[in-house]
């Protein structure tokens, strides 16, 4: 009698073991997701953001608010698929839309730009519903290129010193001036932009301009181009949050500015998000507590060890994606 | 008096004779200069610096052709120390150097390499580490300073794991796991994944700084060698590190190349 | 009856996990290194795939890693398959090393099979003969 719930409860207790012990450092490189609840994102954090008290953060010695520290990335499934979706396959879970404003959570892109985004998502081969048979492009982030705003989504350490805010990742770095200075001519288009920041009230802002748009705010085409203007804010809303908020402007794609929204916390703090995420080919019983090296960035070399990945998706037929140019 | 005078005489000539003199292109460290100090009270070396030479094209002393400037080389003693059969592969390099540079691929270019590509690097100092972020390919390494050596090996990272110490004003960094993909310059300059490296920051003025970076690779070498060179304070008001993606410009112009060799495996 | 244990478990489980998030909280939060998503073109979810053979060499890279494993056909002839496993980071970490992984190490993979058609396949989950997680070392 015993043999049909012991055998339900070893597989059960090895799911449960799986599910909770397991987490996004045993899933690197793909991770594997179950059709679970959908993880959290903008509209959950307004909610949260709301209910929080006033909170005046401490001050560094030079007198702007000391955001210093690691701070993590949006959690979840990322930028995978910026707006809201439900589970669509292991690659991609349910996920709430990044999109805080407008209130539909949609990317407000005008009609024509918007049949261009359309146009995109039907070419990602991904075998999803609606594709065309034709290959379009991949992800620019597929070829391990690191661009904004990507980078700033990501994991990174705030360091201030006197007239810089330094930010420093696993893929890159910016050094954002707050000295006043200008940007550089705005015909000059980057990867990573032009970033110049300064200090209102308890906020970090940062402008970004000079990008290149030649990167994708999501791994589904969800794009930008160069004539887009990034405005970020950066500010500590509890001693472990930071409330990180990015504004996108650009009227030749857009029918309004727009923002994204997500909370940033400290190693250790906020919820859980790994829960929905099944092991990978890199599945772990508990690794040792005391990693004297857990918080030290190792290499990446992401593009150097990619290699046959570019050589496959060119042989696939996808396109090197070269931007859109919006009509006169 | 006549021998004193003899010995006098000779221990002049010997001062003369065997006291180190620096070779063109080189410069004396120097513990005359006072730096200026980080709250941590450590040297500090933070700010925008580069290099002026030609390093980058030939760490020897090298003539000029077409796009090459000439130039003095860093290496002390004048030749890179090879052993045989690793003269023949480096001539071999150089004779392919347009097919096997993997400077050519956009990848990362390896210690020493990185510090004197022809781009500017911000050194940033905190407790914890010594950040040095590149332009060249927005390259950044983290060499630590938190007390745990290095991770036991074999590990093979085209930058390294760089570990550093004060050695009284210099930063000294020590830098093994290394693979064996990187060269040191463009005319085929090469080391296996022995290779250990240990580089000394030293400012010599306000706006100077003495580099030097002691190669070993008893694969490769018969013994170790040295190279020197000075980096120079960015004296530009508003100097910055911009950009360049080496990497993704070069996938750009081969994508659409039907002839293109870069997307062959190997 | 059989419960009552499995739950003590489930707790245990939790406060475990609660540690981990304090020491691994750097890891939790972050989006995994280049969540690139050319998984799903290159590799058909569709067509999972089971393999069995002896490991010929590994490869620790980002962003993903490669074990290379002898697999022998129906006819007798021998095709050499390139699996895609999990990121260098991970791996280095637990203090595994390519040398941790000797040739002639037969392996179990359950994947994802490459759309070229090539021997390429995604490491879903990769098992030694005996059971036990590949990535855990032949310790």
């Amino acid at each position: 009698m015993c043999q049909l719930n012991c055998r339900v409860g070893a597989v059960a207790l090895t799911v449960m073991i799986w599910v909770l012990v397991l987490g996004p450092r045993a899933a690197v490189g793909q991770a594997f997701w179950e059709d679970a609840e959908k993880l959290p994102m903008a509209p959950t954090w307004l909610v949260e953001k709301a209910k929080l008290p006033p909170y005046s953060p401490p001050m560094t010695p030079e007198g702007v608010p000391d955001l210093q520290g690691v701070w993590g990335g949006p959690g979840g499934d990322g930028l995978s698929y910026l707006e809201d979706h439900d589970f669509v396959d292991v690659t991609t879970p349910a996920q709430e839309t990044f999109v805080s404003d407008p209130p539909d959570g949609k990317v407000p892109y005008t009609p024509w730009a918007l049949a261009r985004r359309n146009e995109i998502l039907a070419g990602l081969g991904r075998g999803w519903a609606g594709e065309s048979p034709e290959r379009l492009y991949s992800s620019p982030a597929a070829y391990c290129l690191s661009f904004m705003p990507r980078f700033a989504f990501s994991e990174l350490e705030i360091v201030q010193q006197s007239g810089f805010v330094i930010m420093l990742g696993e893929e890159g770095y910016r050094v954002i001036p707050t000295d006043g200075r200008s940007p550089i001519s705005e015909d000059v288009k980057f990867w990573y932009g032009n970033s110049r920041g300064r200090w209102e009230g308890d906020s970090l802002v940062v402008e970004v301009s000079s990008l290149n748009g030649l990167g994708w705010l999501d791994s589904t085409g969800i794009y930008f181009t160069e004539n887009t203007r990034m405005t970020e804010r950066w500010r500590l809303v509890d001693p472990d949050t930071i409330d990180y908020e990015i504004t996108i402007e650009d009227d030749t794609v857009y029918t309004s500015p727009w923002k994204m929204n997500f909370a940033r916390r400290r190693p250790g703090t906020g919820p859980d998000t790994r829960r929905t995420r099944m092991p990978s080919a890199v599945a772990l019983d508990a690794p040792s507590l005391d990693d004297p090296y857990a918080e030290e960035i190792w290499e990446d070399a992401c593009y150097e060890g990619n290699r046959e990945g570019p050589a496959a998706l060119r042989a696939f037929g996808y396109d090197w994606f070269r931007g859109v140019t919006p009509p006169e | 008096m006549r021998s004193r005078f003899v010995r006098l005489i000779f221990g002049i000539a010997a001062i003369f004779t065997l006291s180190p003199r620096p070779s063109v292109g080189q410069i004396e460290a120097t513990t005359a200069y006072e730096p200026m100090y980080t709250t941590d009270g450590h040297p500090d070396l933070q700010g925008v610096w580069q290099v002026l030479n030609t390093a980058v094209w030939d760490l020897e002393d090298h003539g000029a052709s077409l796009g090459v400037p000439a130039g003095y080389g860093v290496v002390e003693g004048g030749a890179i120390p090879y052993q045989p059969w690793a003269l023949e592969r480096k001539e071999e390099n150089f004779e392919n150097r347009a097919a096997l540079d993997p400077e050519n691929k956009c990848y990362l270019p390896g210690v020493p390499r990185i510090t004197y590509m022809p781009h500017p690097f911000r050194i940033i100092q905190q407790a914890d580490k010594v950040s040095i972020a590149y332009e060249y390919l927005r390259a950044v390494r983290y060499i630590y300073m938190n007390g745990n050596p290095h991770p036991p090996g074999p590990i093979e990272w085209w930058m390294g794991d760089s570990r550093a110490r004060w050695e009284g004003h210099s930063l000294v960094v020590d830098v093994v796991h290394f693979n064996d993909q990187t060269w040191f310059d463009r005319t085929g300059n090469f080391h296996s994944s022995a290779l250990h490296v240990v580089e000394r920051y030293t400012l010599t003025g306000p706006d100077h700084m003495l580099y030097e970076a002691t190669i070993e690779d008893p694969e490769v070498f018969t013994r170790p060698w040295k190279i020197s060179m000075p980096l120079y304070r960015r004296q530009e008001t508003n100097s910055e590190l911009l950009e360049y993606q080496c990497h993704a410009y070069l996938l750009e112009q081969e994508w659409d190349n039907p002839d293109s060799s870069f997307f062959q495996q190997n | 009856m059989f419960l009552q244990p499995w739950l003590r478990e489930i707790r245990n489980m939790k406060k475990q996990t609660l540690e981990l998030l304090g020491i691994f909280g750097l890891l939790l939060v972050a989006v995994p290194v280049a969540a690139h998503h050319s998984f799903a073109a290159e590799f058909d979810i569709n067509q999972p795939i089971e393999l069995r053979g002896k490991l010929t060499s590994v490869e620790f890279v980002n962003p993903h890693g490669w074990l290379y494993i002898d697999v022998e056909n129906e006819d007798g002839t021998v095709t050499n398959w390139a699996i895609e496993a999990g990121g260098a980071n991970q791996l280095l970490r637990r203090g595994l090393r390519e040398t941790d992984f000797p040739p002639g190490l037969e392996v179990i993979v359950n994947g994802f099979l490459a759309r070229s058609g090539e021997p390429v396949a995604n490491g879903r989950e990769v098992r030694t003969v005996d059971g036990r997680n590949f990535f855990l070392g032949t310790e």
